[in-house]
């Protein structure tokens, strides 16, 4: 994480991006060299999928500038990623979920406080006002622990491919949420790319096959048990 | 009450995991981003044996055993 955002020293924001945002591709690769966990062509499917939405993303947006050095940090900031999403699915198939976040966090803190030692001072947080105390706490709680403690739980049980994807969404909520909250207008073709990621996460899950022949099962149960019991069988999978 | 699969849980984390650079954008005038980073990790580690607490495992035993149990943990560090 840290020479990710230190990237953005040497190379243009957009393009650190767009290395970044390949890791779904990496993620498996790993997991299939490390945990020999099978590639199958659902996965390449959705990869591929998730791949031509970030290339919508970043269409026409200027990729080019900066420096090899920047270039490196973000392929090794990528490969770390990818590695700390691989060894989750590795130890959460042998440990408790919670006792992971705990101690990623802990190793996390005690290389992150020299380095605000050196580079930042506590006396950010006395300045601060009420109202950003209470937005720190708020993403201490609601976009860290919760976020991460679920990430850990769900790594038992979903593939790594299929997570890599998944967390891929969260840049498009993020795209939603700033246009919501913050008054950002996307452009056409981040809306398409976005659609694109959507649709990536939903075929990581379901195939081709299954979303055909399921759609099927969940109109008959709409038509008999109303939305909620079809918001719950999409769910529950 | 619904019941809730890996699934549903990661699309609670998806949600969790966006709102986050939209909160970071607008403190940032007044916090780093490493200051957010820092609260951010110390939260983690401050809470999660509180609620491991609550959980009904007693923390510090529970977390020095699988200090010593876990070599995978020293593999974390790349995630900082």
């Amino acid at each position: 994480m840290g020479l990710f955002y230190l990237s953005f020293n040497y190379i243009p924001i957009n393009r650190a991006l767009f290395i970044f945002f390949t890791y779904p591709i990496i993620t498996s690769i790993l997991a299939h060299i490390f945990i020999n966990e099978p590639i199958t062509k659902q996965d390449i499917i959705s990869i591929s999928i998730s791949f031509i939405g970030i290339v919508a993303i970043f269409w026409k947006t200027s990729l080019s500038g900066g420096t090899l050095i920047g270039d490196v940090m973000v392929i090794i900031s990528v490969l770390m990623w990818s590695g700390y999403i691989v060894l989750n699915r590795y130890t959460a198939l042998r440990e408790v979920y919670y006792k992971q976040t705990f101690w990623i966090f802990a190793f996390s803190l005690i290389f992150l406080l020299p380095v605000f030692i050196f580079t930042d001072s506590f006396s950010t947080f006395a300045a601060a006002s009420a109202k950003t105390i209470f937005l720190l706490i708020f993403v201490g709680f609601v976009s860290t622990l919760l976020p991460y403690t679920i990430l850990n739980y769900a790594s038992k049980h979903m593939k790594t491919s299929v997570i890599g994807v998944f967390i891929l969404l969260s840049m498009v909520l993020t795209i939603f949420l700033s246009f919501a909250f913050l008054g950002e207008e996307p452009k056409t073709n981040v809306i398409i790319g976005g659609i694109f990621i959507t649709i990536a996460a939903i075929t990581s899950v379901y195939s081709f096959d299954q979303l055909f022949s399921f759609r099927k099962y969940v109109k008959v149960r709409l038509k008999h048990e109303g939305w909620r019991a079809a918001v719950r069988i999409l769910l529950r999978r | 009450m619904m019941k809730h699969t890996p699934f549903s849980l990661m699309l609670i984390a998806v949600l969790a995991f966006s709102i986050n650079p939209i909160i970071a954008k607008i403190i940032s005038d007044e916090v780093s981003f490493m200051g957010t980073l820092l609260v951010r990790f110390l939260f983690v580690v401050l809470f999660l044996p509180l609620v491991v607490v609550l959980i009904g495992e007693n923390t510090f035993s529970f977390f020095l055993r699988s200090a010593k149990e876990d070599y995978c943990i020293f593999l974390y560090w790349p995630y900082f």
